[in-house]
């Protein structure tokens, strides 16, 4: 795992346009040097521990980023150091003992990275979140720092500065005597919004940024570094994203300015041209630039506010009003009116505690050159003391549309009325929507065919008036751009006419379409239509009450759980179900995704148990698409909760292909398969007319164009569902393929996609966007999470499932051969009285072995015991079943930032897992044993516990973490394999769940299936045959059972 | 040319003067047509162009067009510039303006403070349409229009006094006048604070006090807080953008108005493609994606 950090470097010379270095943190270092002593009063730069290689670097940035501009680079930077070296900072997970009770100073730390000029570091800075966006799995996460996020902020700034040309061509003059000049872009940003955001730019700084070691000078100013960065990126950018266009060949004279405009675009800004003339330039050009800043001063603007004529007059030429107006910039709210200005006396006007400083001279300059804009104001400066001018309505018109954008980029507050370019004030349509069908019972009674359901009108409207053509041509023939209708001010422009032309010729007025494009409109999908805005949709009958139970959470009508469930779903899994019955009855594709532990499972068993029991039999399969680890796990559940669901598993290497397949399907409720077989048997399986297709971990389908999401989405199905436990809100491409399978063309084409909400949210933290996806994916997603108070009284403190893993390959035939070989000899002995002790040893050897198979081969083969060389990833990799169930679930927890403790019997496993998950999850793990020292050992509670930042996985040795301990910020227990006695299993569960544990806690207890664990567990559950107690005695049992009764508990059920 | 004489005129016949070529002189901007472009300049120059022939007005022209004013120097009251002639030291030029005195300059100050109009655009760098009738209405000019309100001297040989060195030095002016109207205030004996600080306390009744210092800038040290070091000192949720093209193309350039110093087809047309290249280009690496990123 990396923390990048972004350093930002301001030139040093006239002629450089800064840079910004990329370096990170890495906590894949296995410890820090040892230091000792105190720390020097004055020290010396030192090499920083734990920054990241340049190649590790590399490898990070390269996903995102043309790095062939970037050169190796270091700098000094002054970091919080205690004597144990520089602290990490917050966001490094690490497994470091950094135990150092003394308060931390700055140090300087020499850091290494890659540095890129200003214009080529904006790409990378534009695309840092997506770096993080990798999933955690993702071997070597990489984290943003704060500081990364803060240049990300500033980097946007910059482009909005460019996007919106507030660039103002610049001749500098830097030296005392003979000057040199020259030619820059600075940004202006001087707009409504910019004061605040720039405020907040400089307060939010972290001191990291201005943490540059100056030997012995004083830090700079957050306000200095971030207007360097500023203005150097824009500088550069501009230059050089202008070149291909500057008008260097079209101006006709080769005089100074001339060569002032061809250094606005070269790399080197230093204007070459002759003394004088460059004088004399540079003289005009400062006189020129006087006009920057008239609108106001630091503390307050000039504003305008646009009254409407207050009664619509039968006066011909109805007067509107210019106000003029201060208003404090901090606070907009504050206006103080002109006549106020004019009646101060002396030099301060004070008005809620701001003070605004010779306001009648500002107001008057601001005023002369609002004047230049706007010539009318000129005519109102002919008074004394003007406060306001009377406009007619082509002028108001004017003003609104075309000057007040031109004075607001000049700084100039705004107040228009409040209706301009306001919905209800402009040409826009209305959606009718009514439904065919009497009432939604026949609907989903019936199961038609839902394609044309819902009958639409559309209307052309202004706010609440619907015009008919007749109307909207009387309006449009009056030609004046504003027109009050019924009391109320509306905009008519010419585009808007255009478009209202257009959408009378072009636009079917009436139809029918499918619920999903009701839907589509009614959430805000679809907001223009033809050019116009799509004002209001209003929906007749039962539609309108449908839509409304769609949109408020909670307002599904519950239906009782089916007879034959095994079991009572909870009142909110009882509720899940009801949802997903409700989709599934209208046809719409719904995802269901519930927190880990919630019983996604069961919902789903008991709407297909729902399903069978209204119809008496299900006229056709339904397919469920899982990861391959989970199959199994499926299987055991439906048999479990739905003994009236028949099921058929298509894995393996001997599964049935082309008709056998069929056939099975035919036979069956239910079929169950992996996406990799979606894949592989897709033709098969696309020729079934499937009754549903539901995919189990539905984020395998995250990736749009992988050939496994294309199988699944051409799975043909009367219902489609999916499951996942991720906030799939949150990662919006996954979101998109997801909602792509259930309900195809819902959130629109993928790229629109991208640069609608995607891009948006991700990139620019645009809330608009976040909340229009949000009104529109929302009512087809159910997300429950443990902590819901909807939830959390229905849900016992502790949750325990069993995790059904598979064996590997591998795993079952060194399984099958260690039974072979070891019954053999069983068997041998019993005919011989005299080895009774030896069988017994063989007996628990064999158990001992067995269960390391099940847990990992490298375990049995002790190719993994402590001391001995890491096993290399490829050897871990792919051999067990448990662990990569294990992966898969920590991947989902660590997601969502919960902590989980993971106990084994093995010291030997938990070494592996040490080893080996660091590696694959890309954060820190540590792991307690028998030989752990006791200082090392509350050590590691204490990081666990309350270092904010400390490993979020503990693997502890059942024995020698089993008890004592307490470790309640873990929320998920795993126990990767089993002792067999509840009672032990419990005492460690019981480290997390106890006083002080403040969520529920999910136990996970591994079983690997068809093995003497399923078979133990089994019998530990229906607590027939055996009893508890002498089950909880241990293995000792076992070896009294004869030999009959043992193999029959070791033999592995394929 | 050629120009075939007898020996006859030969004697009367004489080369006209030709100038010194000069590399680096200030060019006037205008290249062609009028020398300004406001009419308080263009006032100007045409006060001094009813007293010169048409001869000498043509070639001061010409001088200042191909860059023979090599500086202009504004002194106390008046103006000292050097122009490169026909011999090798350039002339000597001085324009003098006769200075208004204290009390006509209260008068006018007085006219000035009736509408706010004239405050309005001095301050915003502009010389009001009707300022004449403000100085008229207090008994004097702005412009110098008596004998005696304009000096001229120059070095050169010429007996014609205004010679075409000091029209070139005046064209070059009547430019200066075009981007700072204050100019005339100040060769009128005022600088526009002063004029601005008269009216002020006309308005206020009292004398104000000047600006303050700016404040030094806060810069906390870096150790300030040395456990929130590497975060964010506020959060960022708040700060949003909206990368998009403007409604209004070039609003700063608009907002500067086209600038005198950039001869014909001016900055606004020069400029404009790269501003929309600009925009285009942010507009593209804000939305656009890399290579890497369609996965």
């Amino acid at each position: 795992m990396i923390v990048l950090h972004v350093h930002w470097q301001p030139p040093h010379t006239p002629v450089d346009s800064g840079a910004v270095l990329f370096w990170a943190e890495t906590s894949a270092v296995g410890s820090l040097p040892a230091r000792r002593g105190r720390l020097a009063q004055q020290p010396k730069p030192k090499t920083h521990p734990f920054c990241a290689s340049r190649q590790a670097l590399r490898e990070a940035l390269a996903a995102r980023a043309e790095l062939s501009a970037a050169v190796e680079s270091q700098t000094t930077l002054l970091l919080p150091t205690t004597r144990s070296g520089p602290q990490p900072s917050p966001r490094l997970a690490h497994a470091w003992d950094i135990d150092d009770p003394s308060p931390p100073t700055l140090a300087p730390w020499i850091i290494q990275g890659w540095r890129l000029p200003s214009a080529k570091a904006l790409p990378l800075l534009t695309q840092l979140p997506a770096l993080e966006q990798a999933g955690p799995l993702a071997t070597g996460q990489t984290l943003l720092g704060d500081d990364a996020r803060y240049w990300h902020a500033a980097a946007s700034l910059a482009l909005e500065t460019l996007a919106a040309h507030k660039l103002a061509p610049l001749l500098v003059e830097v030296g005392n005597g003979s000057k040199t000049c020259y030619a820059r872009w600075l940004p202006v940003l001087d707009g409504a919004k910019d004061g605040p955001r720039l405020a907040l730019l400089e307060r939010a700084m972290p001191a990291i940024c201005r943490s540059e070691w100056l030997d012995g000078q004083p830090a700079i100013s957050s306000k200095a570094i971030l207007t360097s960065f500023l203005n150097n990126i824009c500088d550069a950018l501009a230059r050089e994203w202008g070149r291909p266009v500057s008008p260097g060949s079209r101006a006709y004279e080769t005089d100074a300015a001339r060569h002032w405009l061809e250094a606005l675009f070269a790399p080197d800004p230093a204007i070459r041209a002759a003394v004088a003339p460059l004088q004399s330039l540079a003289a005009s050009h400062r006189l020129w630039l006087r006009h920057l800043h008239l609108a106001g001063d630091a503390a307050f603007r000039i504003a305008f506010r646009l009254e409407a004529p207050a009664q619509q007059s039968e006066q011909k030429h109805p007067n509107w009003q210019l106000h003029y107006l201060l208003q404090a910039r901090d606070d907009p709210s504050l206006l103080v009116p002109a006549d106020t200005v004019w009646k101060t006396r002396g030099s301060v006007l004070s008005e809620l505690n701001h003070r605004f400083e010779q306001p009648q001279e500002k107001l008057l300059a601001g005023l002369g050159y609002a004047a230049r804009l706007f010539e009318p104001i000129a005519a109102s400066l002919k008074q004394k003391r003007p406060t306001q001018l009377s406009l007619e309505t082509t002028q108001a018109y004017t003003f609104l549309r075309e000057k007040a954008p031109l004075l607001e980029g000049a700084g100039f507050g705004l107040l228009a009325p409040p209706w301009w370019n306001q919905p209800g004030s402009r040409l826009g349509v209305r959606l009718r929507l009514k439904s065919k069908q009497q009432n939604a019972g026949m609907i989903s009674q019936s199961r038609l065919t839902m394609e044309n359901l819902v009958a639409f009108q559309w209307e052309l409207s202004i706010g609440e008036t619907t015009l008919t053509e007749a109307e909207f041509r009387a309006l449009a023939a009056l030609k004046s751009p504003l027109v009050e209708i019924r009391g109320q001010w509306v905009q008519l422009d010419a585009e808007q006419i255009e478009a209202a032309i257009q959408f009378w010729q072009k636009q079917e007025m009436s139809g029918e379409f499918g619920l999903l494009e009701a839907m589509q409109y009614s959430l805000g999908g679809r907001q223009t239509q033809g050019n116009l805005p799509v004002e209001e949709v209003i929906a007749e009958g039962w539609l309108a009450e449908w839509l409304e139970r769609l949109t408020q959470a909670g307002q599904m009508r519950e239906i009782p759980q089916p007879a034959g469930l095994n079991g009572k779903l909870r009142p909110y899994q009882q509720y899940g179900f009801s949802w997903l019955s409700f989709f599934r009855n209208y046809r719409l594709g719904a995802c269901l995704a519930d927190d880990m532990g919630l019983g996604k499972t069961i919902q789903t068993i008991a709407l297909l148990l729902h399903e069978k029991e209204m119809l008496g039999a299900l006229p056709a399969p339904t397919l469920l698409v899982c990861p391959t680890s989970v199959v199994a796990n499926w299987e055991r559940e439906v048999a479990r909760f739905a003994p009236g669901l028949s099921a058929w598993v298509h894995q393996g290497a001997n599964r049935l292909r082309g008709e056998e397949l069929l056939q099975a399907a035919r036979q069956v409720d239910l079929v169950l398969t992996s996406y990799a077989l979606v894949r592989q048997d897709s033709e098969t399986l696309q020729s079934i007319e499937w009754l549903g297709v539901i995919l189990d971990e539905a984020q395998n389908i995250k990736n749009p164009s992988a050939r496994q999401t294309q199988a699944a989405r051409k799975l043909k199905s009367d219902f489609r569902l999916a499951l996942t436990g991720t906030p799939v809100e949150n990662r919006l491409s996954e979101l998109w393929s997801i909602m792509h399978f259930l309900n195809p063309g819902f959130l629109g084409a993928r790229q629109d996609f991208r640069t609608d909400f995607a891009i948006p949210i991700e990139r620019y933290n645009d809330q608009t966007a976040v909340q229009r996806l949000k009104k529109l994916v929302s009512p087809l997603i159910l997300r429950r999470v443990k902590s819901d108070p909807s939830v959390i009284q229905d849900l016992p403190e502790k949750i325990e499932t069993k995790v059904y893993c598979r064996l590997t390959e591998e795993q079952a035939t060194l399984y099958e051969a260690v039974v072979q070989e070891t019954m053999a000899k069983v068997e041998q002995s019993d005919e011989e009285q005299s080895a009774k002790m030896q069988r017994r040893g063989m007996v628990l050897s064999m158990l001992m072995q067995l269960k390391q198979i099940c847990n990992h081969p490298l375990q049995y083969l002790h190719q993994a015991e402590i001391g001995k060389q890491p096993a290399s990833q490829q050897e871990v990799e792919g051999r067990s079943g448990k662990l990569e169930r294990l992966l898969e679930l920590l991947e989902e927890i660590l997601a969502e930032g919960n902590r989980a403790l993971i106990f084994t019997q093995f010291a030997e496993m938990g070494g592996l897992l040490a080893s080996y998950l660091p590696h694959s999850i890309g954060g820190a793990v540590q792991f307690l044993h028998g030989g752990t020292p006791t200082k090392q050992r509350d050590q590691m509670v204490r990081r666990f516990q309350e270092d904010e930042n400390g490993p979020s996985i503990f693997i502890l040795s059942l024995k020698a973490g089993g008890v004592g301990l307490n470790l309640t910020r873990a929320n998920h227990v795993f126990h990767f394999d089993r002792w067999w006695s509840p009672a032990v299993e419990d005492q460690a569960t019981d480290r997390a769940y106890r006083i002080g544990q403040q969520f529920n806690v999910q136990v996970h207890k591994f079983v690997a299936i068809g093995t003497l664990e399923e078979m133990i567990d089994e019998m530990i559950e229906s607590k027939k045959g055996l009893a508890q107690a002498v089950i909880g005695g241990g293995e000792q049992w076992l070896t009294e059972l004869s030999t009959n009764q043992l193999r029959e508990i070791v033999s592995l059920r394929r | 040319m050629a120009r075939r004489r007898s020996a006859y005129n030969y004697f009367f016949d004489f080369e006209p003067t030709r100038a010194i070529e000069v590399k680096d002189g200030i060019k006037a901007r205008s290249q062609r047509g009028a020398f300004a472009k406001n009419w308080w300049a263009t006032r100007w120059i045409q006060a001094m162009e009813r007293l010169v022939d048409s001869g000498r007005l043509t070639r001061g022209r010409s001088y200042a067009r191909k860059g023979q004013v090599l500086s202009i120097e504004e002194k106390k009251n008046g103006v000292q510039a050097r122009v490169q002639g026909s011999r090798r030291t350039p002339y000597k030029i001085e324009i003098q303006v006769a200075p208004l005195s204290d009390a006509q300059w209260e008068k006018v100050i007085d006219a000035l403070a009736e509408q706010a109009l004239f405050t309005a655009l001095l301050l915003a760098g502009e010389m009001p349409q009707d300022i004449e009738e403000a100085f008229k209405s207090a008994g004097v000019s702005l412009f110098p229009d008596r004998s005696g309100d304009l000096t001229t001297q120059c070095s050169c040989p010429d007996w014609s006094n205004p010679c075409k060195h000091i029209a070139a030095a005046h064209y070059i002016l009547g430019e200066r006048f075009d981007e700072d109207p204050f100019l005339l205030f100040r060769l009128r004996g005022r600088s526009q604070e002063q004029v601005l600080q008269g009216l002020r306390q006309r308005r206020a009744g009292q004398s104000i006090t000047e600006d303050e210092e700016e404040e030094p800038e806060y810069c906390p040290p870096l150790d300030e807080n040395l456990a929130r070091f590497w975060d964010l000192a506020e959060p960022l949720e708040a700060f949003t953008v909206s990368i998009k093209a403007p409604l209004i193309e070039t609003p700063l350039l608009k907002r500067l108005g086209e600038p005198n110093f950039v001869a014909e087809p001016g900055l606004q047309y020069l400029l404009t493609p790269a501003y929309r290249a600009i925009s285009l280009a942010a507009i593209q690496a804000a939305f656009g994606e890399t290579e890497n990123e369609s996965e």
